[in-house]
């Protein structure tokens, strides 16, 4: 038999097309619909007249394109981005903590991040004319401060660490760091307005400027996340097994928990608290395709970014012309998806 | 092959002497079984050479410190395996063994060819290339320990490190799990340490036993030496039969004033 005959998880070129293909129909849908519709052929011409060295006319008139480009690319973008690195956070800190119920919203991270941007807001209200935006800076703070906070009464709390033990503990420091930044934010009134609108989910205002001031730290998260891939695969393992395999568990996990808290919290000062979304997208591909980081994390990635441009255009145009919270839509779906996995990983457990 | 020594070995826990100074030279190619009541130390000397114990004293393999040596370098030498491996369901036969080859990766790297080559050639020998692309939730439990073993040989490491290998399974695979260390140890030169809960098995298998209690050996020597009804009266606190049958010792639990009958 040759050693073409074993055959190891690894990301299948098909899968990465389906991917990347889910995520450009989620695009051009994204931007075609809303109170103007817009001719997909058109949109596509509109891309492909974007990349460099070629010209072609796309067909659409000076408004329409202002809607296209202003209005909707920078929001599809941006919820885009988020939604890829919410989902790919959740499965890292999936495989880090080794719990399969890990999730930014749920740990604690994103009202951590959600305190930290909120106190840049309030006493900090010119920040965002300083050559480096705070915003994102404060948020990484508090995002760090809950996970480590989190983790620390998660383990202490039971002596037999359950997966709803972590769980438990998340969802006690998001609402202590809930209230917190809600008694900020009152006191703070002047600056009101300008958080409610944070919280709900600013991807209602969403611009170009804040595509770029989160995508680099997106990228740096992305990066580091999944290069780990293999070593997140030997970390299923458990500790003490990893560790006599010659990894540094302790250091990788930290690493990662760093990144990915990184990740949700560039991801929650651009769009508010948005929950479930590392739940549903990783445990829907761990359900198709397998188990193994190689595949989860990158699909991840892309369908997050998918999953969340989609739920985005169900929010701006299910009760049109007003909109929802996007954070209500990924919660109806997110809840029952959440009580599976719970029940599926008592099962195992 | 190569050979592991001890030196004065004293790990202190939370406050607790758990080794109190413990010297013991384990050969190249030999096969030492330690044996103890629960709470002897056993499972903490195993944990103590494979870094994972803060000990003072010097532990060796070969000649070099295993204090000197990094993680990576020290699972090169080490294939460590547990009492209560943790088996990750959804995880391919052939994915779980591929991680046996972790410490000849670099950092962020992927598994080569020849890693393929080498978990190929260990799963061929442990009869498991059937079952390459089962899942591990898939699979009887002796099949399980013969997939943890297939791991632990795929890191190629010249020192076998078993903690009570056995003790989750019926007496046919645990004699079959065993009988494979034993053939594969001849094979390839390896050096086995084992923490083992049967002392007839241990007698079996081990070439030579150590007998810890409170963090001290008490007896060292042949199955002959040390498995003895005194011995094991002393520090197990049991009461016991050893028979012998063709050279074999078999230690067998006796209620104590009940009547015995068999021939010794």
């Amino acid at each position: 038999m040759s050693a073409t005959a074993l055959r190891p998880a690894t990301l299948r070129g098909i899968w990465l097309l389906a991917g990347l293909s889910g995520v450009g129909v989620a695009l051009v849908v994204g931007v075609m619909l809303g109170p103007v519709s817009l001719d997909p052929t058109a949109i596509v011409r509109e891309l492909v007249d974007r990349l460099p060295l070629i010209e072609i006319d796309s067909g659409l008139d000076r408004r329409e394109a202002a809607i296209l480009w202003e209005l909707r690319m920078p929001r599809v973008v941006l919820a885009g981005l988020v939604g890829a690195m919410l989902a790919l956070s959740g499965a890292a800190y999936q495989g880090v903590f080794r719990n399969p119920l890990a999730d930014p919203y749920l740990l604690g991270v994103a009202a951590g991040a959600g305190l930290g941007a909120t106190l840049a807001i309030a006493y900090f209200p010119a920040a965002s004319q300083w050559p480096v935006d705070p915003l994102p800076l404060a948020a990484f703070a508090g995002a760090l401060v809950a996970v480590f906070a989190t983790y620390t009464l998660g383990r202490s709390g039971a002596r037999s660490r359950t997966a709803s033990t972590l769980i438990l503990a998340g969802v006690a420091m998001a609402s202590f760091l809930t209230a917190l930044q809600t008694y900020v934010q009152q006191r703070e009134s002047d600056t009101l307005r300008q958080v409610f609108a944070w919280i709900l989910g600013q991807l209602t205002t969403a611009s170009w400027p804040q595509v770029t001031l989160v995508l680099p730290y997106l990228v740096v998260s992305a990066i580091v996340i999944l290069s780990h891939r293999r070593l997140l695969d030997v970390m299923a393992v458990g500790d003490e097994e990893a560790d006599s395999l010659g990894v540094d568990t302790r250091r990788i996990r930290l690493l990662i928990v760093i990144a990915a808290s990184l990740g949700t919290a560039a991801a929650v000062s651009v769009s508010g608290l948005i929950a479930f979304v590392g739940i549903i997208v990783p445990h829907t591909v761990r359900l198709l395709l397998g188990s193994s980081f190689r595949i989860v994390l990158p699909l991840s990635l892309m369908l997050g970014a998918a999953f969340l441009i989609l739920t985005d255009l169900t929010a701006r145009t299910l009760i049109s012309p007003a909109e929802l919270p996007i954070g209500v839509i990924t919660a109806v779906l997110g809840a029952p998806f959440f009580l599976v996995v719970l029940r599926r990983s008592r099962s195992i457990t | 092959m190569i050979g592991v020594g001890f030196h004065d070995v004293r790990v202190r826990l939370d406050g607790q002497d758990i080794i109190r100074g413990l010297d013991l030279e384990v050969p190249p190619r030999s096969w030492v079984g330690i044996i103890g009541p629960n709470g002897a130390g056993k499972t903490t000397l195993v944990r103590a050479l494979l870094g994972a114990a803060p000990i003072s004293g010097v532990i060796t393999i070969g000649d070099r410190r295993v204090s000197d040596l990094d993680r990576r370098g020290l699972a090169r030498l080490i294939a460590y395996v547990p009492q209560l491996p943790y088996i990750p369901r959804a995880m391919t036969v052939v994915d779980y063994a591929l991680m046996g080859r972790t410490p000849y990766i670099s950092y962020l790297g992927v598994e080569t060819s020849e890693d393929l080559r080498v978990v190929e050639e260990v799963l061929d020998r442990l009869e498991l290339l059937p079952f390459a692309g089962r899942s591990l939730g898939s699979l009887s439990g002796g099949e399980l320990q013969r997939v943890v073993l297939a791991r632990a040989f795929a890191q190629q490491a010249p020192l076998l490190v078993l903690d009570e290998p056995t003790s989750a399974l019926d007496v046919g695979h645990q004699q079959q799990v065993l009988e494979l260390v034993d053939s594969l140890r001849r094979e390839q030169d390896l050096t086995v340490i084992s923490a083992m809960h049967d002392l007839t098995l241990a007698g079996q298998f081990a070439e030579r036993l150590i007998l810890l209690r409170d963090g001290r050996i008490v007896a060292e020597g042949t199955a002959e030496e040390v498995l003895t009804e005194e011995t094991i009266a002393t520090h197990y606190g049991a009461s016991v039969k050893v028979f012998r049958d063709n050279g074999t010792l078999i230690v067998v639990p006796m209620r104590a004033g009940a009547p015995t009958t068999g021939r010794s």
